[in-house]
């Protein structure tokens, strides 16, 4: 008997068995919708639900789960988000990325919200997906392609109306940063959902829907979605930020030293503006180029000649200009494009492959590495050199067989005081933001559920609110954000509209009960946001049996080291002051002083369950 | 959302088209009211009113020869759908755009970047 | 003279009344950053100042009735 009608909903859930070699369809369950909405919420519940506690992340008993939410291609702006989730093979933990394009609708209109994939394959795949036909397909034409390569060969062999995602080299050969790719431009970056991917042997995932899906009240829907572009037409930012996209952050990232130069070893880069959003609109760009439904593309698709080779890339963003611009020194945009395409094609995530470069070179120049172990010297600013780095980790060729593990494992093995050179949280690399002078920012790069990434908590600008000295009372902010940017993730939205031009939340909120017929408010839909987020906390310390606040500390340089330059010149993080940020956070979160939800909270939540699993609050001190 | 009341871009009567990795750049497959449809059909179920050419679902027997016909591929058909559907310039498209890449012409729907190539074909004829 | 700061972008929500335009009454020519004090925002939140489509520095003088933009961060990534 089949569930009501969801609306808003694809109406299936996909579960793909490699190792079988079967498909099945499952109706979506309305409690799950209800409870845990769609993308990062149903990752999330069917994770914990499905994996057994312990699984190695590069087994048959890992999973990849896909989901879309309900307000994903829709007629709204930033219809647009996918999430992709599964044990992470860099951290061991809870992993999770989320990405745009136009494959979050895609799924629904084929009349699904989700796919599960299990098991292995033994040959390299893809699956295709054209509304209810749905098979296993050989991949071995496609398989050690570029990411871009083998999306166009896809295309141009199914239609140029399948959407496609795929993964690169780096997925292929396990390279725990590897990125799923899709639209030509557009990852699913973190955690490496990629190399799990690679290693069941799937290239690509290819969908066509033409279905289409019902909403509750369908003119509801049409008349508020023209009101909500109306509004957006009106914005300041629609003109004004569109141009430049994130790119455009990158001076002001400079101005408060928090932009990561030489591995972040400080925060200023005296260059950046030959790397900036105006450097990107006036010597590389040649289109904007968005996601379902967005009208302030942030996109910037540029094309540029390095060494002779023209190549095309959708960026650099700014977390690009960061990570593969300040952190290895690069002076000029065209390199920073340049580096970017490596990386695309490999398919590597440029944040995590910046991150590693930087690590090299310090460890080059601080002569823990030689330049025979490494198998040639590189330097600050080295556009070669790293190019050829990425190669080798894509391909595990000499010292990139170790780097592929990521910073962490790769200082673990180098020793000789290199782990202070590791930036990363709970083994994911740090992403774009200097913090020791934002301790709100670090507090959330400490306490986001995947590691070392911002999309949780960008907080640097109330840092820069209320004094980027200031420790205490910033605990609050982190949390509230922690609630509403995921809140995007699990309704399949571009949190974009919002954070670029002001677009108001309130908008949200009035649209959903128009296309799923519920009455939920936004509090009710933060709510769930919190258990979802309570949920991965848990999912963490079932994974990892002593997990406590010692995985919530940010790495040796912050703690230790001050910032030699810029306007932050002097700051770091004391190990007692990130102590007492913690303490403030978990206080608020209503988690013990080891930083663990209590029973109480998960009650609260209805996360009882969890406890079945988890012996929280019967006394054990991780 | 117009027409069918659902979300669905494969029942709207405008495409966007992608040429990526290079050049790098989009193109809009739009209905340009050319009456080559209304010629091929067999049953005369597509009649011009005002300024469109529109198809009436009584007399269309679902052939889909208009379909063939178009030179710009601009009619659409669905499987689940006995009659094929085409721009009936309902001016959503051109009110919506971000950039505007859609222009009323004359009170037709017309992609920007051909919009001088037709006005000099138009006037021609 | 009456000089009127609209906000662009983020930041919006730490300016006072969490408002993105403020009509302001000031005594006379006043320099941007003085704007800035006035409105309680910490200099640290504007990445640029935009006056009739120019770029300005934060000690020009926007004249009467002019529109100066404040363009604070948006987020990265």
């Amino acid at each position: 008997m089949p569930d009501k009608k969801l609306f808003g909903y694809g109406g299936r859930i996909l579960r793909v068995n490699l190792s079988s070699r079967t498909v099945k369809t499952e109706p979506t369950p309305e409690k799950l919708a209800r409870e845990y909405l769609g993308g990062r919420g149903f990752v999330a519940k069917i994770l914990w639900d499905e994996l057994a506690p312990g699984v190695e992340p590069f087994s048959e008993g890992n999973k990849v789960v896909i989901a879309s939410g309900p307000l994903a291609g829709l007629f709204l702006p930033g219809a647009g988000k996918i999430e992709m989730g599964t044990k992470s093979p860099a951290t061991g933990l809870y992993g999770e990325g989320n990405m745009g394009g136009h494959l979050a609708g895609e799924l629904k209109f084929a009349g699904y919200d989700a796919i599960i994939i299990e098991g292995v394959a033994t040959k390299p795949c893809f699956l295709l997906i054209d509304d209810d036909k749905v098979g296993i397909r050989d991949a071995a034409r496609y398989w050690g392609k570029g990411a871009f390569e083998a999306e166009k060969m896809l295309k141009d062999d199914l239609g140029e109306d399948f959407k496609v995602a795929t993964i690169g080299p780096a997925g292929e050969n396990l390279v725990v940063y590897a990125v799923v790719s899709h639209d030509f431009g557009r990852q699913v970056g973190r955690t490496g959902v990629g190399a799990v991917l690679g290693h069941k042997k799937v290239k690509a995932i290819a969908v066509r829907g033409s279905r289409g899906f019902e909403v509750a009240d369908p003119e509801g829907v049409f008349k508020k979605g023209k009101e909500m572009y109306e509004v957006c037409f009106a914005k300041p930012g629609f003109e004004e930020w569109t141009p430049y996209g994130t790119a455009g952050v990158t001076d002001w990232i400079n101005d408060i030293g928090a932009f990561p130069t030489k591995n972040f070893q400080t925060g200023y880069f005296e260059k950046h503006k030959q790397i900036n959003g105006s450097a990107l609109r006036e010597r590389i760009h040649i289109l904007d180029k968005g996601c379902t439904g967005c009208p302030i593309p942030c996109g910037k698709y540029s094309r540029t000649t390095y060494k002779g080779k023209t190549i095309y890339v959708e960026g650099p963003e700014y977390e690009t200009i960061a990570l593969m611009g300040g952190n290895l020194a690069i002076e000029a945009i065209e390199e920073v494009a340049y580096l970017n395409y490596v990386a695309d094609e490999l398919g590597l995530d440029t944040i995590s492959g910046g991150s590693v470069a930087g690590f090299v070179i310090e460890c080059l120049e601080k002569g823990v590495l030689t330049p025979a172990q490494v198998g040639r010297d590189i330097k600050w600013g080295d556009t070669e050199g790293v190019a050829w780095l990425l190669e080798r980790i894509a391909r595990r060729e000499g010292i990139g067989d170790l780097l592929a593990k990521g910073v962490r494992a790769a200082a673990a093995e180098f020793g000789q005081g290199s782990e202070r050179y590791a930036m990363h949280v709970k083994g994911l690399e740090i992403s774009g933001y200097e913090s020791r002078f934002a301790p709100a920012m670090m507090l959330a790069y400490m306490t986001a559920d995947i590691g070392g990434h911002h999309n949780r908590a960008w907080a640097i600008t109330y840092d820069a609110a209320v004094g980027q000295d200031k420790i205490e009372g910033k605990a609050w902010k982190v949390i509230e954000l922690q609630h509403i940017r995921p809140l995007f993730d699990a309704l399949g939205l571009c949190r974009f509209p919002w954070i670029e031009i002001g677009f108001e939340l309130e908008h949200y909120a009035d649209m959903f009960p128009l296309v799923t017929g519920w009455t939920s408010s936004w509090e009710d839909l933060l709510k769930i946001s919190e258990r979802i987020w309570n949920l991965t906390r848990c999912f963490n310390r079932r994974e990892k049996p002593d997990f406590d606040r010692r995985d919530d500390l940010p790495p040796p340089r912050w703690l230790e080291e001050p910032l030699p330059s810029g306007a932050g010149k002097g700051k770091f993080m004391s190990p007692e002051n990130a102590n007492k940020m913690l303490d403030e956070y978990y206080a608020l979160r209503g988690w013990d002083k080891n930083g663990l939800p209590t029973p109480a909270k998960l009650k609260e939540l209805g996360l009882e369950f969890v406890l079945d699993q988890l012996p929280l609050g019967a006394g054990q001190c991780g | 959302m117009r027409h069918f009341s659902q979300p669905n871009p494969k029942r709207s009567a405008v495409r966007v088209s992608g040429a990526f990795p290079a050049p790098g750049k989009y193109s809009i497959i739009l209905c340009d009211q050319c009456g080559a449809c209304a010629e091929v059909c067999p049953v005369e179920a597509i009649r011009k009113v005002g300024d469109r050419w529109e198809i009436d679902p009584d007399l269309c027997t679902g052939c889909l020869l208009c379909v063939e016909e178009c030179p710009e591929k601009a009619m659409f058909s669905h499987p689940a759908d006995a009659v094929p559907w085409k721009c009936v310039l309902c001016g959503e498209c051109v009110a919506y755009c971000p950039r505007q890449a859609i222009v009323d012409e004359d009170g037709e729907a017309v992609w920007a970047g051909v919009a001088a190539k037709k006005r000099a074909r138009s006037s021609g004829r | 003279m009456r000089v009127t700061v609209r906000v662009v972008g983020h930041a919006v929500e730490y300016f006072p009344g969490r408002k993105d335009v403020y009509e302001l009454e000031v005594e006379g020519p006043v320099r941007i950053s003085e704007l800035l004090a006035r409105l309680g925002v910490g200099r640290a939140l504007v990445m640029a100042a935009i006056v009739d489509g120019q770029r300005r520095e934060f000690d020009f003088v926007p004249p009467e009735g002019a529109e100066v933009i404040l363009m604070t961060p948006p987020a990265g990534g």
